[in-house]
């Protein structure tokens, strides 16, 4: 509970309507899109940078958490405000304030819905690569603290190859401006990148500009059935050796294709170990060109079946049952946990069969899914009980896949971030010396620990 | 608590995915949490636990809702979202009465002539209609009953006649390939009698023998919305058992809300089993069962077709509606964008909720003036009033139409 006369001042600050104190309201904003939850003392949704820095004042004045939160829809326990305090709701703040078509760029607030932000620049034949599937809910302030990625990753590159500026509130409650619209920029350190995945930890991202590139002519769908999961890779190595980097290299595993097939039949294969869906765009002549060798490359590397969409109706076919796959998985569980192990792109087939292995060592099911251009592969843990005993091997279950994953090479999270889920991992995958990096980073900026607290790093640690 | 405590699975099967941010068009204009889907349903789970209460607060949120079912239609785990809110707003009002809602009310249009002009409408109706008991208790039609008087010219071009009056020397064929059960809405009765000739016309020419039984009440939605349940079963078990007694092979109906709670029926009461999977509406019947058949006159011109919540995802119809206005000769299909997003009627939501239905509403307008169509054309009287205020309010010439009744001009 916050004491009356901050929540007065919030209200000076804010606004009676733009403070929120019910329980029904702190509950709303207890959860993610995660099993986590904590109630916050109170929610706000503030209008501009000046009420934000007013806000974080107060805070590190009373000494209280400052959690900032855009579309809750991250998958690592980022926005629950683990040890209460107040949530910063930036829903408010969704204005695209410019988009620049000389030095294609956009200036735009955090809340800004990432579709919305994809639909407003493809109008101006521009395009904004960085895809989350998440997209339609997911903010712009979302994706920068979480560098979300995409299936276009592969060719594209993620959330933070995009930001070239920002503007952000520290956690003592300062605005700072990095960046500008310049793709060169090397004057002192690199602090859009420090903003880029920091998960609301080092500052509350209030303005963000982005590159834009104009949007490609054309693309063209294949879909490839594997009867081995060696030869779905090889192809994908022979691709890239073709010099064409696609602009998707989705990868469904057999137990994906099954409960797809369960669900809406969409012409997938329930015997074959995988399929890969790949997408290739650029010129329309180019575009042609691509698919051609694509399919063949698919071919030689021993694909069972080869399907090439001729047009708008057939691609929207061949991407169906890949749509559906994430309901499929919600329909036969009571939880589907969304895990992100990756790995360097020439050990997806072992990351693949370890999974395997690991699911079935502890008796679950784990379709996995996987943006395998990059390497970066979802086991989906289905959880079907949530009792104790089941919970107990699905942690077995995370544990030994993040082992697996880092054996390979790997790192533990390609793109939902470390939030609660990962912390224990942590240590894991840095030295002592670079997470104490991390951490005197972190100190450095919030001395009072105010802004995400507990997130990240473990506490003892 | 009965009623809740069924849905407590139903509050499970959420994934917080957030998926339903995407659609719920309240959200789209409320941006918080607690309005979209994911919300309401974390707040019946806590209730259901018993970790909430039921409050002011609580109340408002479960308001709005426009039990327009796109969440459920989004949603990876099909939870329904609109069954809990219903199932929550009846808790509320055995708990707490419905006099709450006159405060929103009074708040919500009374100060705003727009919104009265509209509010007058929706009252005469509901008064006329037979299903005042739950408004009644409201205070809604008292407050409102001195502006009626007043408010003449902006009601509804109410029929000189009823269509249940006329049914009597309307001469209805004695024989045909199918029996058809029509049930007689409260709209068509009092407001467009002209739809229910046309729903004959086409039935006949298909070859159906149509039968009405005149007695039949109010479907039941308005009730069902209020959180009425128990006046909502009556209604059911009678209407049910009129609509059996005629022994027709198919029950048909012309309006998507009400054929969305006869379909339901057998969910609510006992006496309806094997009654819910007669019911058709009347385009899906057409195209379905019958076979369609069209007429040769043309009607010339651009039509545009909106999705009644009801209708694409309360019964599953978005094809039948769209079949029979491309077939109909001289008659253009072009769809606007987001058709089968809710237009912001949702029964009194308007009424309640004036300001944010407009919002909502605005967006509707925008996607039909983007096609600037002849006809605009929808099968539920609910989107017809509310569409018909916002063309207004946009000074739009653009008469909002049944399919059916286009249909019958080709014979
Ligand atoms: C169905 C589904 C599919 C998904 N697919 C993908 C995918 O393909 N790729 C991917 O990368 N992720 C994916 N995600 C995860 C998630 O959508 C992304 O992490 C996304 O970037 C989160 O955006 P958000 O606005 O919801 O952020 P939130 O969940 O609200 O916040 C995420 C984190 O960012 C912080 N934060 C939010 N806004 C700000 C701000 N303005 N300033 C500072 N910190 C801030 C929060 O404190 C929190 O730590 C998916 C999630 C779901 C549910
Ligand atoms: S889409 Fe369905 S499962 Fe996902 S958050 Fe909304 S209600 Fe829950
Ligand atoms: S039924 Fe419609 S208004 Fe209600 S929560 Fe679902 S999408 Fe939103």
């Amino acid at each position: 509970m916050l004491k009356p006369e901050i929540v007065k001042k919030l209200i000076k600050i804010l606004g009676k309507e733009n403070v929120f104190t019910t329980k029904e309201d702190l509950i709303c904003y207890s959860y993610d899109s995660t099993p986590h939850d904590h109630l916050p003392d109170i929610v706000v949704a503030p209008a501009n940078t000046q009420e934000i820095v007013a806000i974080i004042k107060l805070a590190n004045e009373h000494n209280f958490p400052v959690v900032p939160r855009g579309g809750g829809t991250n998958l690592s326990g980022g926005t629950v405000p683990i040890q209460g305090g107040l949530v910063l709701a930036l829903h408010r703040m969704n204005k695209i304030i410019e988009i620049d078509t000389d030095n294609l760029t956009a200036t735009v607030e955090p809340g800004v819905i990432t579709a919305t932000f994809h639909q407003t620049v493809e109008k101006e034949g521009l395009f904004y690569p960085p895809d989350p599937q998440s997209m339609f809910m997911s903010t712009m302030g979302g994706n920068v603290a979480e560098n979300a990625g995409g299936p276009r990753g592969v060719k594209y590159g993620v959330t933070k190859d995009y930001v070239l500026g920002v503007e952000a509130v520290t956690p003592t409650g300062e605005v700072v401006k990095v960046g500008g619209k310049t793709i060169k920029n090397v004057s002192g350190y690199d602090l859009i990148r420090l903003f880029a995945g920091s998960e609301g930890t080092l500052g509350v991202i209030t303005q963000i500009t982005l590159k834009l590139i104009p949007k490609p002519e054309a693309k063209r769908t294949i879909l490839a059935i594997f009867d081995h999961l060696d030869d779905a890779a090889k192809t994908v190595s022979g691709i890239i050796k073709q010099r064409i980097i696609p602009t998707t290299l989705e990868l469904m595993d057999q137990k994906t294709m099954e409960l797809i097939e369960g669900y809406i039949p969409s012409g997938l294969p329930t015997d074959a170990e995988g399929a890969l869906l790949i997408e290739a765009d650029g010129s329309a002549i180019d575009v042609d060109r691509q698919i051609g060798v694509i399919e063949q490359m698919c071919k030689t590397c021993g694909a069972r079946e080869v399907k090439v969409a001729q047009d708008a109706t057939q691609e929207a076919q061949l991407w169906a049952g890949r749509r559906s796959a994430f309901g499929a998985m919600a329909r036969s569980a009571r939880q589907v946990l969304a895990e992100d192990a990756t790995v360097p792109r020439s050990k997806v087939p072992d990351i693949v069969r370890s999974i395997q292995q690991i699911a079935a060592k502890y008796q679950l099911t784990v379709p996995t899914l996987g943006h395998t251009g990059d390497g970066n592969m979802h086991p989906n843990i289905l959880v079907m009980k949530q009792d104790e005993e089941e919970m107990k091997r699905v942690d077995a279950a995370i544990d030994e896949m993040f082992k697996a994953a880092l054996d390979l090479g790997g790192t533990l999270s390609g793109e939902h971030g470390i939030g609660l889920s990962k912390q224990k991992y942590m240590k894991w995958q840095f030295d002592k010396a670079s997470l104490d990096m991390m951490k005197a980073i972190k100190k450095a900026v919030d001395p009072n620990n105010i802004l995400n607290p507990g997130k990240i790093f473990l506490k003892d640690e | 608590m009965e009623l809740l405590d069924k849905l407590s699975e139903e509050t499970d099967k959420c994934i917080r995915c957030g998926l339903c941010q995407k659609v719920c068009p309240i959200y789209a204009e409320m941006r918080s949490e607690p309005f979209v889907a994911r919300g309401k349903v974390r707040l019946v789970k806590e209730i259901i636990k018993g970790d909430l209460e039921i409050s002011d607060r609580f109340k408002e949120i479960m308001d709005l809702c426009l039990d327009c079912g796109a969440c459920v239609a989004n949603c990876p785990a099909t939870v329904k979202t609109n069954h809990l809110v219903l199932a929550a707003r009846a808790k509320v009002t055995s708990e707490k009465g419905l006099p709450l809602i006159m405060k929103g009310a009074l708040h919500g249009f009374l100060p705003n002539n727009k919104a009265q002009a509209l509010a007058v409408k929706m009252a005469y109706f509901y008064q006329h209609s037979g299903l005042q008991s739950v408004l009644r208790k409201s205070g809604l039609l008292e407050t409102l009953s001195k502006d009626l008087s007043q408010k003449e010219g902006v009601m509804p071009e109410f029929a000189p006649r009823t269509f249940r009056s006329m049914l009597s020397d309307l001469p209805l064929k004695k024989s045909g390939k199918i029996r058809v059960a029509y049930y007689l809405s409260c709209m068509t009765n009092m407001v467009n009698p002209d739809l229910g000739k046309a729903v004959i016309k086409t039935l006949e020419y298909h070859d159906c023998e149509v039968i009405i039984p005149k007695d039949v009440q109010c479907c039941g939605t308005p009730h069902l919305a209020y959180g009425d349940t128990q006046i909502a079963n009556q209604i059911a078990e009678k209407n049910a058992r009129l609509l059996m007694e005629t022994g027709a092979d198919y029950i048909v109906s012309d309006c998507a809300t009400c054929g969305a709670t006869l379909k339901k029926y057998d969910e609510m009461v006992s006496n309806a089993k094997g009654f819910s999977d007669k019911v058709y509406d009347i385009s899906e019947f057409l195209v379905k069962i019958a076979g369609l058949r069209v007429g040769k006159k043309p009607v010339k011109g651009v039509v545009t077709y909106h999705d009644p919540c009801h209708l694409a995802r309360g019964q599953g119809v978005k094809n039948s509606p769209r079949q029979i206005l491309k077939s109909i000769p001289g008659l253009t299909l072009v769809e606007m964008e987001e058709a089968d997003r809710c237009c912001g009627g949702a029964g009194t939501f308007n009424v309640m909720h004036y300001d944010l239905s407009m919002r909502i509403l605005d967006r509707k307008i925008t996607n039909i003036q983007n096609v600037d169509p002849n006809f605009l054309a929808t099968g539920c009287p609910a989107c017809t009033m509310q569409l018909e205020h916002g063309l207004a309010q946009h000074s739009m010439a653009v008469p909002v139409i049944h399919p059916i009744k286009l249909l019958a001009e080709t014979y």
